[in-house]
């Protein structure tokens, strides 16, 4: 079973995203991307409920909590993978996240957060290098207590 | 290592360059070391990120999200073509929009791992029933595993299976056929589903589960949930949850009337 940081929201967020995309139906182009068109509703309505409610912990419903694997090793590599990912600043995580989704372009993902390609481009580089850094901090931190 | 390779390697990794492109990496990879520990680094991280959203992308058992899937299926597929009437099967053969409702899901992060009617102190294989309903009895994409005559045969392995003699009754009089029926593996053990459907092509599901011996006998109750309405019952035996759309005062009858010829 897979659960959330905080399901509450994610399902309200959800909801309001459908909700907003059925009163909206008619701006949807057929033939366009449809998933790229509810993902930009999505996004800007989290933003406009983060920004409406100010709350930093409201950033972290756009994290799945791990799944839970057979392998303990797996398991704990994806925590820390979701945990690394959580210290980022959303506009680094957000394109992290998007070029993970499954046949999701950099166009497509670019088109979902409303920025420019190149813009996207530079953000996802600084955000996995980014991650990379604050994973060999974990590991480093973790050697030096070990030892 | 350049700011342009760091971007060259995350193209490579996302699958967007060329093949041309593609073969100077992998040179660059071999030579490299700097550039393969950065390039496994991300490799592993996006798979791992992706195997938990691959995990993610599930039908939603949340009845309200469910409902507002559907709703949202049926004006695109309205705007999609106005002229043909409106089969949410056709919508769902579309698999690159179905994946966009789903990728949708679980863009949000939801763990669909609960149902929640509207009233208290429903059990839980009541929650299972109206689960089971959308899935197998609503979606024509789901068709039942036994139909026709096969459905007294299945009759037989669901007694088999649950413990106790279970059969699909005839509601005829109330105007519904039965049209197929399922066995159902849950938590809390088979489920035998039988599906009605009515000349208008609305489906009713009738769902039997063997009376757990610690639990008292429960007396007809009609719960709504959204959009649907769910009759349950038990004897000494089974089990029952009826659940079919909308009205509540016809899917009662229904209860009653299977109640009384049990």
């Amino acid at each position: 079973m897979v659960l959330t940081r905080n399901p509450d929201a994610a399902e309200d967020l959800v909801q309001e995203t459908l909700t907003k995309a059925i009163a909206a139906a008619e701006q949807w182009q057929p033939g366009t991307e449809l998933r790229v068109w509810l993902f930009r509703i999505l996004h800007n309505t989290h933003v406009s409920e983060r920004r409406r409610h100010k709350v930093r912990e409201d950033a972290r419903i756009m994290l799945p909590e791990p799944v839970d694997t057979s392998d303990p090793t797996e398991r704990i590599e994806l925590q820390q993978v979701l945990d690394a990912l959580s210290e980022l600043p959303e506009a680094q995580r957000l394109p992290i996240v998007l070029v993970a989704l499954k046949e999701m372009s950099y166009a497509d993902a670019a088109r979902t957060l409303d920025l420019p390609l190149g813009t996207f481009y530079s953000r996802l580089g600084r955000g996995r290098a980014a991650l990379r850094k604050i994973f060999d901090t974990v590991k480093t931190t973790r050697l030096k207590l070990v030892v | 290592m350049s700011n342009s390779n760091t971007l060259d390697l995350n193209a490579y990794l996302d699958g967007e360059i060329g093949p041309d492109e593609a073969a100077e990496i992998e040179a660059q990879l071999e030579t490299d070391s700097e550039a393969r520990k950065q390039f496994d680094a991300d490799a592993r991280h996006k798979n791992k990120l992706g195997e938990a959203l691959a995990a993610l992308d599930r039908p939603t058992t949340n009845l309200r999200t469910a409902r507002l899937e559907r709703r949202l299926a049926h004006v695109i597929a309205r705007q999609m073509n106005p002229a043909q009437p409106f089969k949410i099967s056709n919508f769902m053969r579309s698999g690159a929009r179905v994946a966009a409702v789903c990728a949708l899901v679980s863009f949000g992060w939801i763990g669909h791992a609960v149902i929640a009617p509207s009233g208290q102190g429903v059990p839980e294989y009541v929650s299972e029933a109206v689960g089971a309903h959308q899935v197998f009895a609503e979606d024509m994409l789901h068709p039942a595993e036994f139909t026709g005559a096969a459905v007294t045969e299945a009759a037989v392995w669901f007694s088999n299976k649950i413990g106790v003699p279970v059969a699909a009754p005839d509601l005829g009089a109330r105007g519904l056929t039965l049209v197929g029926a399922r066995l159902l593996g849950t938590k809390e053990g088979p489920l035998a589903q039988f599906i009605y459907e009515d000349d208008r092509g609305d489906r009713l599901s009738l769902t039997l589960a063997k009376h757990p011996d610690h639990r008292p006998i429960q007396p007809l109750q009609v719960v709504d949930y959204p959009n649907r309405a769910v009759g349950y019952w038990s004897t000494p035996n089974l089990d029952y949850a009826i659940v079919g759309h909308g009205n509540s005062d016809a899917v009662q009858l229904i209860a009653q009337d299977v109640a009384k010829n049990i």
